[in-house]
């Protein structure tokens, strides 16, 4: 068998190793070679930022800046690692990015939309007063540029979110006299008509519903439109407030106390659960007024 | 990519914390006795909350204390019922329960 195996497989294995260079050298001659320049490595990170493939994209930006450190589009690799993670979702990561680039590319044409983006994505990270104060100086910092004006508009939207409407107000009159042209003053007109009734909008009383509740269990919950549990609410403590008088009433007190016992924490839950109510009202409200106004400056984000 | 809540949805709620007072100690006690010995004999993860109202009312003793904590439990039995929807109080979490944890009902700030 191996003697088989020398004279047979042998010789085959070897004219298969001859063969074999020439087939290379034709694909090595038919194929392009790749000669990786710093514009081809942005292009790949490019491709995947437009795929939406942003992890790759961020792992191809920083490539470039390990093979090309000295290259001119520093500034632009590093501006779309922020990019991507703040597509990505990840908004921590881009702020810092952003942050960083603007600190080593100051003088980038990208370190004006990294600013605008580092204002969004400390927004999204519920930072707002850091987000906000990005955002004004931003707008203050280049009143000409074509982020100013959006990041007026965004920093109002942050103020409402902090709950300061007067500042919001303040930064949107301010968009309306410094870019009365603008193609989204009448969308910010509105916001601020919007904004006028903001302090008129409907309210439920927390204290109110939960002394309703206490008077009438379940009727707090009413007043603050959650009926399923007023009417749930009404007939435990019902229930529970007839049992421990019919257990006093028949002197057996024991059983009384039992009941009412085990009763309190629904009667006093209640009373919290409507004042708990109202202020859930109030917020769902307040939320659907400020959804309004961000509906309403909505296309001045649109890219 | 789907991101979940912050909170803890199940567990013990204070996190390492060394009860003291012997009001909170029964009553946390007691849920523990009711999540290890009655809770299982009807089957398991029946409540259409998440966190489930003994998880809910465990947190809600061991961080607003008893009298807070109970008028907590007393509100959420109240609430937990087989008519709830998903809405703008309740956000639906991918097993089908609702989310309700106790950070959302706190009536005196966080």
């Amino acid at each position: 068998m191996s003697l088989l195996a020398r004279r047979i497989l042998l010789p085959s294995a070897l004219l298969l190793l001859l063969s074999l260079p020439p087939v290379f050298s034709a694909l090595h001659a038919e194929g392009n070679a790749i000669l990786l320049t710093g514009d081809v490595q942005l292009r790949m990170a490019d491709a995947f930022m437009e795929e939406g493939e942003y992890f790759r994209a961020i792992t191809e930006y920083k490539k470039y800046l390990i093979l090309f450190p000295d290259s001119g589009k520093a500034d632009y690799a590093s501006f779309g690692i922020g990019m991507a993670y703040y597509k990505g979702e990840e908004y921590r990561d881009a702020a810092r990015t952003f942050s960083s680039m603007r600190e080593k590319y100051p003088e980038s044409a990208h370190a004006l939309p990294a600013r605008y983006h580092e204002g969004f994505s400390r927004w999204k990270l519920k930072d707002y007063e850091a987000a906000r104060v990005t955002l004004e100086t931003l707008a203050e910092d280049h009143p000409e540029s074509v982020y100013a004006p959006r990041a007026l508009a965004a920093s109002s939207l942050v103020a409402l979110d902090e709950d300061k409407p007067g500042v919001s107000r303040a930064g949107l009159e301010r968009f309306v006299d410094r870019y009365p042209g603008h193609p989204g003053a009448d969308s910010v007109k509105t916001a601020l008509a919007l904004l006028e009734r903001y302090p008129d909008r409907p309210r439920k009383s927390p204290v109110l519903a939960g002394f309703l509740s206490a008077v009438l269990p379940g009727s707090g919950y009413m007043y603050a439109e959650h009926y399923g549990d007023g009417v749930t609410a009404f007939l435990i403590n019902g229930l529970f407030i007839a049992g421990a008088a019919t257990g006093f009433h028949q002197e057996n007190y024991a059983v009384g106390t039992i009941v009412a016992g085990v009763g309190l924490p629904f009667y006093l839950g209640n009373i919290y659960g409507s004042a708990n109510a109202a202020k859930k009202w109030n917020e769902g409200v307040r939320n659907e007024f400020i959804e309004k106004i961000h509906l309403t400056l909505s296309p001045l984000f649109e890219h | 990519m789907m991101k979940g809540p912050e909170t803890e949805l199940r567990g013990p709620g204070a996190g390492g914390q060394t009860e003291t007072s012997s009001v909170r100690i029964a009553l946390l006690g007691m849920i523990r006795l009711y999540q290890r010995y009655v809770s299982p004999i009807g089957g398991v993860d029946r409540c259409g909350f998440r966190p489930s109202c003994s998880h809910y009312g465990y947190e809600a003793i061991s961080t607003q204390g008893p009298v807070i904590g109970l008028m907590m439990i007393g509100d959420r039995q109240t609430r937990c019922t087989i008519f709830k929807e998903p809405g703008p109080d309740y956000m639906l979490l991918p097993g089908g329960k609702l989310f309700d944890p106790v950070s959302k009902n706190l009536l005196f700030g966080k």
